[in-house]
């Protein structure tokens, strides 16, 4: 069963895209992140246009996080004031990923520029998370009582908010500045390169802001959610890059798929789920490391700058 | 446009002429549908490009016909993709301004047995002259350089069904008339598409005639690309708001007959 894109302007297998959509969606699910490193990737790869791929991505990332805001908020596992200085930074960090993009795609850099984004912030995110993880579950397995390591401290709420919004010494500036720097830096990432952010914001909060898996999660969808509904309308209004027909569908697939995801993730110890991820992150960080060295099917590339329509 | 392709053309025009005082050529074309609509489900389509040719005179001669189909222009940036430390990196680029998305031949037979190359080439139903016509290079080293990609482009646009030349398609249905199918597939750019009938005789161009095709998007999918053409704010905000509705009503579906 075919349907035709009308920004894309290709027909494509629907069932092909709902596939994508669920698979991208209980990844979503299971980590707390937005899915668009697999998602912009696979979209590529079934021939849509790169940049209509990372546009219309935005707003299935947006759908995905969205679903699992509302059971975050019921297992209290958001931290709103925290969620909220990411929103507001992020938005900012999406302008300039939009513009950048923009930039880039008009000197012919953009695929090489993204692909390496993409493998560094894997590779590091992937490694640091994988060796992390199984340090814990062997630390786990010989102290299987001790809970004093970092990421496995209760959540405490009150700490985070007065972090955020109270300026009483030269450190909570600090910390306000490294909440924005990050906020901006997903927002940033996320426009250009078409993914959420999930990925890097998941593990800095875990390991830089000491948040716990589970409210880091829940607070990343917050602002996944957020700044991808920025990204799309800015996507739209500066590109007209963003299939609302190609969206539908992703969505569909990807709510459905999250809302299994989150369900594992309930289920699984966090450094587990924390490994599984390390290692998915890696293994996509591997695909993208040969798809710069390995000598590619197509040695051109083309970009149209101009279509006339009359 | 070589200044002995200029020449060439030039003489083969006075040969015209002169010929047209013994010959007198007639030449119709159509179209089978002169609207193809992209509906969402939109695999491709074919459009048929028939009419009547007849030379009359003094010198007996049948006619040749080639027919061109051209679709929209795109202006395009084709990089070459090279190996630097180790990485594939975009490199040395060609541009088109004004080139053909579309661009297929159909001839009665053999282009080479219907009219030398420079005369093809002047009378448009030669897709390297087309095309070199639309190319922007700066030196001679860039094209040097940039030369293998654009081949490997042109090679790319056949496989995909953009750029095709059918000798024989053309087939005759009659002393006069004439009929030949074009395929429009599935990525074919909306906007108009000129169908051109050419009719050679004794290895020149008598008589050409144009006629139009419009390729539009039709019901959800014209609806969807107006808006994100016209409107890109207001389609983005409801692009956003379709997801976020999308999430949350996916939230309350799933979620709630669990918590009951």
């Amino acid at each position: 069963m075919e349907i035709y894109l009308p920004i894309a302007e290709l027909s494509v297998n629907v069932p092909l895209l709902l596939a994508i959509g669920v698979a991208v969606g209980v990844v979503a699910g299971l980590f707390g992140v937005g899915g668009g490193f697999l998602s912009t990737p696979l979209l590529i790869l079934v021939g849509i246009p790169p940049a209509v791929a990372i546009a219309t991505v935005s707003a299935q990332i947006a759908a995905s996080s969205a679903s699992g805001i509302i059971g975050h908020a019921e297992r209290r596992t958001i931290d709103w004031s925290l969620a909220t200085a990411l929103v507001i930074s992020g938005t900012v960090g999406s302008a300039l990923g939009v513009a950048a993009l923009r930039l880039l795609e008009s000197r012919g850099l953009a695929d090489t520029v993204v692909t390496v984004a993409f493998l560094l912030l894997l590779g590091g995110i992937g490694s640091s998370m994988s060796i992390e993880s199984l340090h814990a579950k062997l630390r786990g397995k010989r102290q299987a009582h001790d809970n004093a390591g970092a990421a496995a401290r209760p959540y405490q709420p009150l700490p985070y908010q007065s972090w955020v919004f109270s300026v009483r010494t030269p450190r909570d500036v600090l910390r306000q500045l490294a909440f924005a720097g990050l906020g901006c830096a997903v927002g940033f990432l996320g426009a250009l390169i078409g993914i959420g952010g999930g990925l890097l914001v998941v593990p800095v909060l875990i390991y830089a802001m000491r948040v716990p898996t589970a409210v880091a999660i829940g607070t990343s969808s917050v602002m996944l959610a957020a700044s991808m509904l920025v990204s799309t309308t800015l996507h739209a209004a500066t590109g007209r890059t963003v299939d609302a027909v190609l969206a539908l569908i992703l969505i569909v697939g990807g709510v459905a798929g999250a809302q299994f995801g989150s369900m594992l993730a309930i289920s699984m110890r966090p450094e587990r789920l924390r490994l599984l991820l390390g290692l998915l992150i890696l293994a996509i960080s591997g695909r993208f490391a040969l798809n710069l060295i390995e000598t590619p099917a197509d040695l051109h590339v083309v970009q149209i700058i101009a279509e006339s329509r009359l | 446009v070589s200044r002995r392709g200029g020449i060439v053309f030039a003489l083969s025009l006075l040969a015209s002429l002169q010929a047209g005082q013994a010959i007198s050529a007639e030449l119709t074309v159509a179209i089978s549908k002169p609207i193809i609509r992209i509906g969402s489900n939109y695999t491709g389509s074919s459009v048929t490009v028939f009419g009547t040719a007849q030379m009359s005179g003094s010198e007996q001669c049948r006619p040749e016909i080639v027919v061109t189909l051209r679709g929209p222009d795109e202006t395009a940036v084709i990089r070459s993709r090279v190996r630097k430390a180790g990485i594939w990196i975009n490199d040395q680029s060609v541009r088109l301004v004004h080139a053909p998305s579309l661009f297929k031949i159909a001839a009665s037979r053999r282009l080479e047995q219907i009219a030398v190359a420079d005369v093809r080439a002047q009378s448009g139903v030669d897709i390297d002259a087309v095309l070199s016509n639309s190319m922007v290079m700066q030196s001679a080293k860039e094209i040097a350089k940039a030369g293998p990609s654009y081949a490997a482009w042109r090679q790319q646009k056949a496989q995909e069904d953009m750029f095709s030349l059918d000798e024989g398609a053309v087939t005759w249905l009659g002393d006069r008339l004439f009929s030949t199918m074009f395929s429009i597939p599935a990525a074919a750019r909306v906007g108009p598409y000129e169908a051109v009938a050419s009719a050679f005789c004794g290895g020149l161009l008598r008589i050409q005639q144009a006629t139009l095709v419009q390729v539009v998007k039709a019901g959800i999918s014209q609806r969807v690309f107006e808006a994100a053409q016209g409107w890109p704010i207001s389609y983005g905000l409801g692009v956003t708001l379709m997801a976020l509705l999308c999430g949350l009503l996916a939230s309350f579906t799933f979620a709630r007959p669990r918590m009951g």
